[in-house]
């Protein structure tokens, strides 16, 4: 299992477009990802979980990779969310 | 006889007709709940007919679509799982799974989200119907003529009415900007919501008078009622056909050609209003486009739905307003912030000159589609010269670039302003010198000018158009386009309001434009004075 922690930086949060492709991308990955916040844990092939998160800018999100080949399917994530920048 | 009252409108239409009240089929009582395994099995069955269902729903349907995202979402399925493992049957644990995932939509802070909550609440319905016993269409045995009575009507169940065989609706929820009472406006059906728990005094087979006008249901009414609503019913009918039939005529006063003109927001908007009679769209807004995704409209989306509504206009004017939102909608890719007072603040062609790209993808559209027809492009909320200049700068622009692309385009495309800030009105014989015409944006002159919200019921007295201020700088307005020899119209409420008809024209307005419910009203008060 890695764990890795990541800021979200897009001005808008997530909203709808980056979720869907984020969970795109998870869905994508040979291994379960999940994401977090101090407050709750959901999976990243969840687009009702990650869009309830309700990830403002700014926000920590806790990534952590189990199963497959955990080290490239956490940096994935991580380096997709800092990418967001609409 | 029993009279119930809200103070919505929803619609502009009285039915007189039986009630059928909508009884959910809460028949899970009669189904013994199994062991966990069976429950889990019966859930993943009703699942997998609700997303075959939704399927089949979602190929011409945006609300269906995000529907079918939904219901294939692992969280869902996940949710609903662990309430049956701890022991609950297959329907307790969707309405318990269903409380859980609305209230956690309902509690985010932002309009987008909090708006999913109805969705999921639709979806779980589907899903608890395919358990208990399959869907079954609750709406068997509505008979022509009926009304609809129910708690809460969404849109898969609009979907299972024939609109056309039903008289109107009554719910307890629900406000005007509902589904349902869209869906009324369209079909001309009456429409009463919000009336909250006195719906529950209606019972199924009770003759319904249901007075939109007025928000008001008469449940049994007694003969007399009855008389004089079918009598109003009449005259209401007669005045209706008798406006219908100057809806296709032109309209003149004083030996002047007048323009009635309509409001429209889609394409379906456009063919509606040329169907009822409109002289072309005084008021294409094309913020739909924009607030109906999660990414900015591509120049080529734009460029089929303006063409394909200057087609719909069959060669009468097809006037474009270009973006005109702020911070008081959610709009993704647009980057606003939270403004103290989105209504002073970055809105409108404000964010269109600070969005230059974006502003010219739009244009491009416009331009594009000003081939195909009689189209015209006008900014909104324009305060002073030099916005008009710097628009007109990048509509130049944008004509050279199609010019050297060897793309078709109006060269002569009409510009013009929407006259609502009072700034506007001042600088009206400037504005009138550098375009072709104005429309008069009442709507938010009179916000702006009296200072006063509508929303606001401790100020909203004071948010009136026919205030002095507000009828002078009307006034202002016409006599500095007449002056400069341009065209002059008005769109927002005003315009649609007959009472202020004759005012307009005596002012000089020789160009109205407004909802398309109103052109036969509008063109029969022309006509009549």
């Amino acid at each position: 299992m890695i764990i890795e922690k990541v800021i979200l930086t897009a001005p808008n949060g997530m909203h709808a477009r980056p979720a869907g492709e984020l969970v795109k991308l998870a869905k994508s990955l040979d291994g379960k990802v999940t994401l977090a916040t101090a407050v709750k844990s959901v999976s990243a092939t969840s687009m009702l979980g990650v869009l309830s998160l309700g990830l403002k800018s700014g926000a920590e999100i806790t990534v952590t990779a189990e199963g497959g080949d955990e080290a490239a399917n956490a940096s994935a994530v991580v380096e997709f969310i800092a990418n967001i920048t609409e | 006889m029993k009279t119930l009252q809200t103070s919505v409108r929803a619609s502009e239409t009285i039915a007189i007709g039986r009630a059928f009240v909508l009884c959910r089929n809460h028949v899970e009582q009669s189904i013994t709940q199994g062991s966990i395994e069976e429950e889990k099995a019966r859930f993943t069955t009703s699942l997998q007919s609700s997303t075959e269902q939704i399927e089949a729903l979602a190929v011409d349907s945006d609300i269906f679509a995000a529907h079918l995202e939904i219901v294939q979402d692992e969280m869902l399925s996940d949710a609903v799982m662990e309430h049956i493992g701890s022991g609950s049957s297959a329907v307790e644990a969707c309405q318990a799974a269903c409380a859980d995932l609305v209230a956690m939509f309902e509690a985010l802070d932002d309009e987008y989200l909090s708006a999913r909550a109805d969705d999921i609440k639709d979806i779980f319905a589907r899903i608890e119907a395919n358990l208990t016993g399959g869907l079954q269409n609750p709406f068997e045995g509505v008979k022509e003529g009926d009304i609809i009575v129910a708690r809460e009507l969404l849109p898969s169940d609009m979907a299972l009415l024939d609109l056309n065989a039903i008289r109107g609706f009554v719910t307890a929820l629900g406000s005007t900007t509902s589904h349902v009472c869209i869906m009324a406006r369209n079909h001309s059906l009456a429409a009463v919501v919000g009336l909250g728990d006195a719906l529950e005094q209606i019972s199924s087979g009770d003759m319904l008078i249901v007075d939109s006008y007025e928000g008001k249901v008469i449940i049994n009414p007694d003969s007399q009622t009855i008389d004089s609503y079918l009598v109003r019913q009449l005259s209401l009918d007669a005045l209706r056909s008798e406006q219908q039939q100057v809806a296709t005529q032109t309209v003149e006063y004083e030996g002047e050609s007048v323009a009635v003109t309509a409001n429209a927001g889609s394409v379906d908007d456009v063919v509606k209003a040329v169907e009822a009679g409109a002289d072309g769209v005084g008021l294409f807004r094309s913020e739909f486009l924009y607030l109906n995704s999660s990414v900015e409209p591509t120049e080529e989306e734009q460029y089929h739905v303006y063409s394909a509504a200057a087609k719909a206009c069959n060669g009468r004017p097809l006037t474009i307003r270009t973006l005109d939102i702020g911070g008081d909608k959610a709009v993704p890719y647009l980057g606003f912030e939270r403004e103290e007072n989105p209504f002073l603040g970055w809105r409108a062609i404000r964010v269109s000159l600070d969005m230059e790209q974006m502003f010219c993808r739009q244009l491009r559209a416009i331009l594009r589609a000003s081939a195909e027809g009689d189209v015209r492009v006008m900014f909104p909320m324009i305060a002073t010269l030099e916005e008009l200049i710097e628009a007109k700068r990048i509509l130049e622009r944008c004509k050279a670039d199609l010019t050297a692309e060897g793309v078709k385009y109006n060269e002569n495309i009409k510009v013009g302003v929407m006259i609502e800030t009072p700034a506007a009105v001042f600088i009206a014989d400037t504005l009138a010198a550098n375009c072709d015409f104005f429309s008069i944006g009442t709507n938010d002159l009179v916000q702006y000018i009296m200072a006063a919200d509508r929303a606001n019921v401790k100020v909203s007295h004071l948010y009136n158009p026919y205030s002095e201020a507000v009828i002078r700088a009307i006034r202002l307005t016409i006599e500095s386009a007449q002056r400069t020899g341009i065209e002059c119209s008005m769109c927002g409420e005003l315009a649609s309001d007959s009472s202020a008809t004759e005012l307009l024209l005596e002012a000089g307005l020789r160009k109205f434009s407004v909802n398309t419910g109103s052109i036969a009203k509008i063109k029969y008060t022309i006509s009549k004075l």
